[in-house]
């Protein structure tokens, strides 16, 4: 007769590192088991969304909130600490306010602190078709909902490893929800919205992670830490705000000028390790 | 094609806008009495961040207008048959409590001033209801219950009408309701205890109710701390597993199922938590709840 036990999945058990064979061999078979619940975790999730909780955004499979609150239900994940920062800024188009949001979802014995942000130039709220509206027109109740949703979305995912190619969803739901059958959005290169990447700045932020990776041996925490240190910037009243931990995570507006810090930081550990980075110049 | 209904879905969320509130709407009320399952901090921030209170959305907004419209046809049909309602959307201001509202009417029985309120409601509430009591089952009748109680008191007389419509069938139904002591004073407590904070500036402590919390246009300034549902329990137990996996290969209702299926369900039933069970077993989730009668049925899906 076998144990019943929970089992809180986190990476740190995988970490152990083993003394002898049989420590090694359980190591083996409790990696097994957690790819295992972790499949399992990831299948239920997608079986809780319909085809509406989807959207195929440049052929991508991209869950919308309703999607993310069924599993959240479902699930129990909870959130708190929650808190909104909001952030002023000018530049030639005027003056515009972003919104961010910030707080700790749990699941099982896990937490993660995510951060969603909104601006008054979202292309929903605070665009016409002549342009940006003017800031006293944009209902900022509206932005910091958004910029909660986005937060929401986002963690809930990430919280739970929730990302998926659309021959996973399709193999998972019996072609139930399939690309063809939900809605499509496709973004146009350089969008004046603001909100999207171009080409070039999705380009730049993949190569951010990738220079990331090489400076830190691989080590994501302390890929992180380092991307947390060189996005950190002083408003101009002299308050410092903290930098972004995931490529992801930066602005679009702001990946530019991350791109081109962090290619300064990966050209001088290039030059101090006698590595090649031709690539990047 | 044009799309028309999108049309009035626009016209109707640009009415949609916040207002000033600097009373205790009787209408509110229900939604802050701790004992209905309300917060007492919403109803302080419905007075001092009303302006960074969340709109409803314009099919919400068409619910309410519909519920106004069926209102007005309940008080013709009522004055088609022969019923005088007076006072009709009489607005009324009790200082004291800095409470305001607007009664949908009022009918003179035996001499008595009797307040009338009327509410539409879909066919499932409708079904739901055969008396006062039966208003506890939601948040929104919750509120109807304290409404009522601060018509009452208000007019100084110990009953009350309520006439439901049902929006789907035209159907209507009468709840005469009679002065529930404990809860009209619960009321007026409510009032006062927001009064105080708003004149002290403080706010009331948070609660921490999902089903109160999860839909309240205030959560973007009180940031409450939410847990979504009765948390996924993890379970490893490649017997459990097993079972469920032969007894879904066993054809229903032979003796080995039977037994196999009671063996799951009583494992099961023993794992309740707080009246729910929620578990991911393998490839299998198991889950059910726990009725107010005490019975559980196992459901499971398989992942």
């Amino acid at each position: 007769m076998s144990e019943n036990k929970e089992v809180v999945v986190n990476e740190t058990s995988l970490q152990m590192m083993p003394s002898s064979d049989t420590q090694l061999e359980q190591t083996v078979k409790n990696a097994e088991r957690y790819i295992e619940l972790q499949n399992n975790i990831r299948r239920m999730a997608v079986k809780l969304t319909n085809q509406n909780d989807w959207v195929n955004q440049n052929s991508t499979p991209y869950m919308e909130i309703s999607g993310a609150t069924k599993i959240a239900n479902t699930f129990g994940v909870s959130m708190g600490d929650m808190i909104f920062e909001k952030e002023t800024i000018k530049d030639d188009k005027g003056e515009y306010i972003i919104y961010s949001c910030m707080a700790l979802l749990s699941f099982n014995g896990r937490s993660l602190l995510e951060e969603g942000n909104s601006s008054t130039r979202d292309a929903f709220f605070g665009k016409t078709k002549e342009g940006f509206k003017p800031l006293s027109e944009v209902d900022l109740v509206n932005i910091k909902k958004k910029a909660k949703t986005n937060m929401l979305n986002r963690g809930i995912k990430n919280l739970l490893g929730l990302s998926y190619t659309w021959d996973e969803i399709e193999e998972i739901t019996d072609n139930k929800i399939n690309r063809n059958a939900v809605t499509g959005v496709t973004y146009q290169k350089g969008t004046s919205g603001g909100n999207e990447d171009t080409d070039l700045e999705k380009q730049q932020r993949q190569k951010i992670g990738q220079m990331l990776m090489i400076m830190t041996g691989d080590d994501k925490e302390n890929a992180a830490n380092l991307l947390e240190e060189i996005t950190e910037w002083t408003t101009k009243e002299g308050e410092k705000r903290k930098g972004k931990r995931s490529a992801r995570d930066i602005s679009t507006k702001a990946v530019k000028v991350a791109y081109g810090n962090v290619k300064k930081r990966y050209i001088d550990f290039c030059k101090k390790n006698n590595l090649d980075y031709s690539e990047v110049e | 094609m044009e799309n028309l209904v999108e049309k009035v879905k626009k016209n109707i969320a640009s009415k949609n806008q916040r207002f000033p509130c600097y009373v205790n709407r009787a209408s509110s009320i229900g939604y802050f009495v701790p004992e209905l399952n309300g917060c007492v901090r919403k109803g302080v921030y419905e007075r001092t961040n009303w302006q960074e209170k969340e709109l409803y959305d314009s099919n919400v907004l068409l619910i309410f207008a519909e519920g106004n419209n069926q209102e007005r046809q309940v008080l013709k049909d009522l004055a088609d048959a022969g019923v005088d309602i007076i006072e009709q959307q009489s607005a009324f201001e009790w200082k004291e409590y800095q409470i305001s509202g607007h009664l949908d009417g009022v009918y003179i029985e035996e001499g008595k001033a009797i307040p009338v309120e009327i509410k539409s409601m879909s066919p499932f509430i409708f079904d739901s209801i055969h008396c006062f009591e039966d208003f506890k089952k939601k948040p929104w009748t919750r509120a109807y219950m304290a409404q009522i109680m601060i018509y009452m008191l208000f007019k100084n007389i110990d009953k009350g009408i309520f006439i439901l419509k049902d929006k789907s069938t035209g159907n209507l139904k009468q709840i005469d309701v009679n002065l529930d002591y404990e809860l009209a004073e619960n009321c007026i407590k409510t009032a006062e205890k927001i009064n105080k904070h708003i004149k002290e500036n403080t706010l009331p402590e948070k609660i921490k109710d999902i089903e109160t919390c999860k839909d309240c246009k205030f959560k973007l300034i009180c940031c409450p701390d939410i847990n979504f549902g009765a948390p996924l329990k993890i379970i490893d137990d490649p017997d459990f597993e097993n079972k469920i996996t032969k007894s879904l290969e066993l054809k229903e209702s032979s003796n080995e199922y039977d037994k196999l299926w009671k063996s799951i369900t009583d494992k099961a039933k023993a794992s309740v938590v707080n009246g729910e069970l929620n578990q991911l077993v393998g490839k299998y989730r198991v889950y059910g709840k726990l009725s107010s009668k005490g019975s559980f049925t196992t459901k499971i899906d398989v992942i």
